[in-house]
């Protein structure tokens, strides 16, 4: 096309007429050939030109449509836009995406998005509009279905969720019967039922004190997503790092472990979960340590725009094989009696985590030890505070 | 005659039979020897606490011990009908129940005369609550429950 700046003044040219018999006809072939129905009117909303897209969308010839009201394909329903829309284009606004209703020759419905655009004389006076219609029906009707589609998943899964959490909480309430009275039973009656009866209780209490646990962790699994309502706000990762260090406590003393850390930096997320990620990862490293005491490192460093976490052991290790497995609810690589646990600590930590936007995993080397990651994305832009010094606690380890 | 100590007042709000006797081996199990009045729903501990208020002549529990899944009203409710009362606003409460909602625990955390207790799947740990009371009630007795008149 070698006219350029005729295709710049297309409005202009339509209505002024002053363009040579070539240029017109290169502008209604345009028009006509365009997927889009292109409708010119006046301003009194007379119906001027209808292009064959115009036809084919709307059912009516041009013939039929030219010299008509435009009202002709606005519903009854909506013939308010019409004259809001004369309004702006009379202040020479344009009309971009505007997404609304047509009714075609058949009485059918069409989802529309109309680009109106005012049209000026020679002289620059409004006389008129140019009408960019695309039907977007099937686009609507796609979006509705995946917004139902989305609402019902939701629901489904807000429902199975309640539903565990109910089933675990409910569940734990006979069960706790049976837990502490089969353990009074071996306190009242202990050594004088006989050896077997003896060890019957103890079958009894151990699968009791172990299902409570389960339920436990499954309630704790089922709520990351339920309980919290209230929004995130910026914490202190070493203060939360240090809680955890004080709930393990029991756990760092006898097993001789040594926990240390770099500067950690304040992140967007709930308090108690980091705890609980903090202390299942830790908890984890000093459960699973080798023949030597643990030593178990925390450090935090910026990637683009998210921390990421990293809780170092010189444990056992995991066999990469299992590095997906492990995160799964209730699995475990042990035995209960080798290692205790209900499997469900890692899970967990992984759905906190997520749950909060980020990623976690872990990275190892078999007799050699584990190093579990995990990302927190920073607070808003205004919070963010500039990346900490890497400043190694006394006691080394790093 | 010489005063003997009079006993302590301690209420349980209790519907469950199991963790009423539960309870009583574990103030057994460290020797609280109080006065046990054992109420087991909702409404009939509101009665109680309302009777209280106007001065019936009994004096306040020295501790409640109530559970939050009581029958009527909720131990929740029960609570809060406590901490208004005119009379008895001040008696310590353990708030004991089987689930550990973050509600129940804030709950316990928002009031100091409110402990939290959640009863535990083991009785080694259901049998802290005998020590728990015992500290709570401060001077345990050291007679049998007298009953007067």
């Amino acid at each position: 096309m070698k006219a350029p700046e005729k295709t710049a003044d297309l409005d202009d040219t339509i209505f002024d007429g002053n363009h040579t018999p070539e240029v017109s006809s290169l502008l209604a072939a345009i028009v006509d050939s365009s997927d889009d129905a292109i409708i010119s009117k006046d301003l009194t909303g007379t119906i001027m030109s209808w292009n064959k897209s115009a036809e084919r969308l709307f059912g009516y010839t041009a013939h039929e449509a030219i010299g008509r009201s435009i009202l002709l394909i606005i519903p009854p329903e909506r013939v308010e836009e019409e004259p809001q829309i004369l309004e702006r284009l009379k202040r020479g606004e344009r009309v971009d995406h505007f997404e609304t209703v047509r009714v075609n020759k058949n009485g059918s419905r069409l989802n529309i998005s109309l680009t109106i655009s005012p049209v000026r004389d020679a002289s620059g006076r409004i006389v008129g509009a140019s009408k960019i219609a695309r039907d977007i029906t099937g686009r609507v009707r796609q979006e509705k279905a995946l917004r139902e589609a989305n609402e019902a998943l939701k629901r489904a899964n807000a429902d199975l969720e309640q539903f565990a959490y109910s089933a675990a909480h409910d569940l734990q309430e006979p069960l706790r019967m049976v837990a502490t009275y089969s353990e009074l039973l071996r306190k009242k009656f202990g050594g004088r039922l006989g050896s077997r009866a003896d060890e019957y209780i103890a079958f009894t209490v151990e699968g009791a004190v172990r299902m409570e646990n389960l339920l436990r962790d499954l309630r704790i699994y089922t709520q990351v997503c339920t309980a919290e309502h209230e929004p995130v706000a910026e914490i202190n990762a070493n203060e939360v790092l240090k809680r955890a260090l004080q709930n393990l406590d029991v756990a760092i003393k006898d097993s001789g472990a040594s926990v240390t850390n770099t500067e950690l930096p304040r992140v967007c997320i709930y308090e108690f979960q980091l705890e609980q990620v903090f202390q299942n990862l830790i908890g984890n490293a000093i459960r699973y340590r080798s023949i030597e005491a643990p030593r178990i490192h925390v450090t935090a460093r910026m990637e683009g725009d998210e921390w990421v976490f990293s809780v170092r052991d010189n444990g056992i290790g995991i066999d990469p094989k299992f590095k997906e497995h492990i995160f799964g609810i209730f699995k475990r690589l042990h035995s209960a009696s080798e290692y205790p646990g209900t499997g469900m600590g890692l899970a967990i930590c992984k759905r906190i985590i997520e749950r909060g936007g980020g990623r976690m995993w872990v990275e190892s080397t078999p007799g050699q030890g584990s190093t579990f990651c995990f990302t927190i994305r920073c607070g808003g832009p205004a919070k963010r505070e500039s990346e900490p010094e890497e400043v190694f606690d006394s006691s080394g380890g790093g | 005659m010489n005063a003997v100590p009079s006993p302590s007042r301690v209420v349980l709000a209790e519907d469950n039979l199991a963790d009423i006797h539960l309870v009583r081996e574990a103030l057994q199990e460290h020797h609280v020897r109080c006065d046990l009045r054992v109420v087991s729903d909702g409404e009939e501990m509101l009665h109680f606490i309302n009777q209280l208020d106007l001065d019936n002549g009994d004096p306040c529990p020295d501790l409640l011990l109530l559970d939050l899944g009581l029958p009527k009203y909720s131990g929740r409710e029960i609570l809060q009908h406590l901490l208004a009362s005119k009379k008895c606003s001040h008696v310590p409460v353990v708030v004991m129940t089987s689930s550990d909602w973050r509600k129940d625990v804030e709950l316990a955390e928002k009031h100091a005369s409110v402990h939290y207790f959640r009863k535990p799947s083991t009785l080694a740990e259901f049998m802290h609550l005998g020590g728990l009371v015992k500290n709570m009630i401060e001077a345990p007795c050291r007679t049998e429950p007298l009953k007067e008149g």
